[in-house]
């Protein structure tokens, strides 16, 4: 019998620094490329925390990761060639299927976008003719705070054929004066998001409150509950249905999740 | 019900000799009564426990904890990392007997559901200890304070490898399993079978659905007055298995562990995320969380309820919180809800 909770011994090939809290770690750890899944990764005495996989590439994964726990902060002092121990991945993934030839609108907020990423990439990276449009909405506390500067000025720069992108950045506030964009919640920017309607599909993620505020404006702007997915963030010890600190009521944000369609989600309270 | 044909009755004396041979291969576990270690003064305290001999265990008394301990170890090891490297500790794991109420073989099934086959994945440790159990029946003349097992309808098992009642000077007992008939006299007499609880002293009714609207109830805010989050209730649980990992590194920093360890929904912080953003901060919301999945939301996943009525958690409360009592306002609150409309 195989014994799920035994990790592998994974190395480090590089490490992007965004900011100085939110790094990332491309790990030599190939998996098949399925957008929104996550993995369980630990160092020995730091203990175990699921992360998001942030990006497929032939090497293998990368793991977008803040600096704010007792765990994050052992993987802060990682080299190229450490190692990380990793299982998984586990959850399920974004349903690529619903989003063919329609309208996309991806909300993301803060440190969230790190989970979405794979699917903007997949749209930009020649899947465009999978869409009609894609809009993504991302939100940052301050432009300090922006992750993924390069790619996201990739993104911009890129075109669907014939079709449209469009990438808007904002910020709660810019106490510095230096920002030259969007200033307010993603919330108050969905107005201004094209064609936006019953046909749109739309994946919101990020913070509780942020999730919740997106998807009454979302709702209010007529978009079908069946056609709006949040991923889940929660406490996970075991990655597997099993520890039971993720539950919601009868599902298990592990192994159900951490993608919900809003008709299932609205049920969940925790 | 077990074929009357099938008992057997052997002594007290012929029991001592059964049982040496029998712990030759097995460890067996049954509920053991400690004068003076009870929660009040001159009280015992009744609970599983490895035993030396079938005249050590108590037959009559409900135990104030359960079995789960004996599959679900308070602490258990996962892994050791020697060199840094996750190796598997390769414990040698003797046969075991427990011997169980109805409602405590229930609660197994509850959590071979879990763990065996919930959401696709098998639990490597729980599983390995699971293949090597055997149970046995005991059976309970009354309902015990506190018991509601008919309503939740886990007073009569079929799930079990023997059934064994203590009576005058000896013993009766029906072996089904055939590993455990060679330890057993075969000399069949007409004695009763395993005998059921019919009635509850209290019976409950169990809510068939549960709408959003029970969230919103001041029922919660008056638990949040009450519960102070100590998780006993979690603890004496039967069905209760939620665990939390922590990694051990000995003083001498020679190869540590990675173990799991139980963890309670009722205790503060068991869902807080880095950064500090929590979920159910009051502990009426942890109540209703937990009384939930075990009346409700495991049903709806398994097919079967979660609680299976000990009263193990009325018994041990320190605030005499009742799940009888709540079950019973939740049912006011749904009665209250269809009248309304």
């Amino acid at each position: 019998m195989d014994n799920i909770y035994l990790p592998k011994l994974v190395k480090v090939l590089d490490v992007r620094k965004h900011t100085q809290i939110e790094w990332s770690f491309l790990l030599d750890y190939k998996v098949e490329e399925e957008s929104g899944r996550f993995v369980m990764v630990s160092l020995p005495y730091a203990g175990e925390i699921p992360v998001s996989i942030s990006g497929f590439d032939s090497h293998g994964i990368e793991l977008t990761i803040r600096n704010v726990g007792q765990v994050t902060s052992r993987f802060f002092k990682l080299n190229t060639e450490d190692i990380l121990y990793v299982r998984g991945p586990y959850g399920n993934s974004f349903p690529l299927e619903k989003f063919q030839d329609e309208h996309l609108l991806i909300i993301a907020g803060g440190s969230a976008l790190a989970a979405v990423k794979p699917v903007i990439e997949r749209y930009i990276n020649g899947h465009s003719s999978m869409l009609r449009r894609l809009d993504v909405l991302a939100g940052f506390k301050s432009p300090k705070h922006i992750l993924f500067r390069e790619d996201i000025k990739r993104w911009k720069n890129s075109r669907i054929s014939d079709k449209c992108i469009d990438i808007e950045i904002t910020v709660d506030s810019d106490e510095d004066y230096a920002w030259m964009g969007s200033i307010g919640f993603v919330v108050n920017f969905i107005k201004n998001v094209k064609d936006i309607g019953e046909d749109t599909r739309a994946i919101v993620i990020g913070p509780p409150l942020m999730m919740k505020n997106s998807v009454r404006e979302l709702l209010a702007y007529k978009v079908k509950e069946e056609n709006i997915w949040l991923s889940f963030e929660r406490h996970m010890k075991c990655g597997v249905g099993k520890c039971g600190h993720c539950r919601i009521r009868d599902k298990y944000v592990c192994i159900d999740g951490p993608i919900f369609n809003y008709t299932e989600a609205k049920e969940l309270i925790d | 019900m077990a074929d009357k044909s099938k008992m057997t009755r052997f002594s007290s004396e012929q029991g001592n000799t059964i049982f040496n041979i029998l712990s030759r291969h097995y460890i067996i576990i049954a509920p053991v009564e400690k004068p003076g270690k009870g929660r009040f003064s001159d009280t015992s305290q009744v609970l599983y426990e490895q035993v030396d001999s079938f005249d050590e265990i108590e037959f009559f008394k409900k135990t104030h904890l359960s079995a789960k301990s004996v599959l679900l170890p308070l602490r258990q090891t996962m892994f050791s990392f020697r060199d840094n490297k996750p190796e598997e500790i390769d414990d040698e794991i003797r046969p075991m007997i427990i011997f169980l109420r109805s409602c405590d073989i229930h609660a197994i099934k509850v959590l071979d559901a879990h763990f065996l086959n919930g959401g696709g994945y098998t639990d490597f440790y729980y599983s390995r200890l699971r293949q090597k159990v055997k149970l046995f029946l005991i059976e309970c003349e009354k309902p015990f304070e506190n018991c509601f097992c008919v309503s939740f309808q886990t007073n009569k098992t079929d799930d079990w490898a023997a059934f064994m009642r203590k009576v005058k000077d000896g013993y009766e007992v029906h072996v089904r399993d055939e590993e455990l008939k060679a330890y057993f006299p075969r000399n069949a007499e007409n004695v009763a079978g395993p005998r059921f609880v019919e009635q509850d002293s209290c019976p409950i009714k169990i809510p068939q659905d549960i709408d959003a609207s029970i969230f919103e109830d001041d029922i919660w805010k008056e638990y949040t007055l009450r519960c102070i989050a100590c998780g006993r209730c979690t603890v004496v649980c039967p069905t209760c298995s939620c665990f939390s990992v922590q990694d051990i590194l000995p003083e001498d920093k020679s190869a540590g562990e990675r173990k799991r360890l139980w963890a309670s929904c009722m205790v503060k912080k068991f869902s807080i995320l880095a950064g500090n953003h929590d979920f159910r901060i009051k502990e009426g919301d942890r109540l209703r969380y937990r009384m939930l999945h075990k009346i409700y939301d495991f049903r709806k996943r398994q097919g079967f309820n979660m609680c299976v009525g000990c009263g193990r958690c009325d018994d041990v409360c320190p605030e005499y919180i009742s799940m009888f009592k709540c079950v019973e306002k939740i049912n006011h609150i749904i009665e209250a809800h269809s009248i309304n409309g």
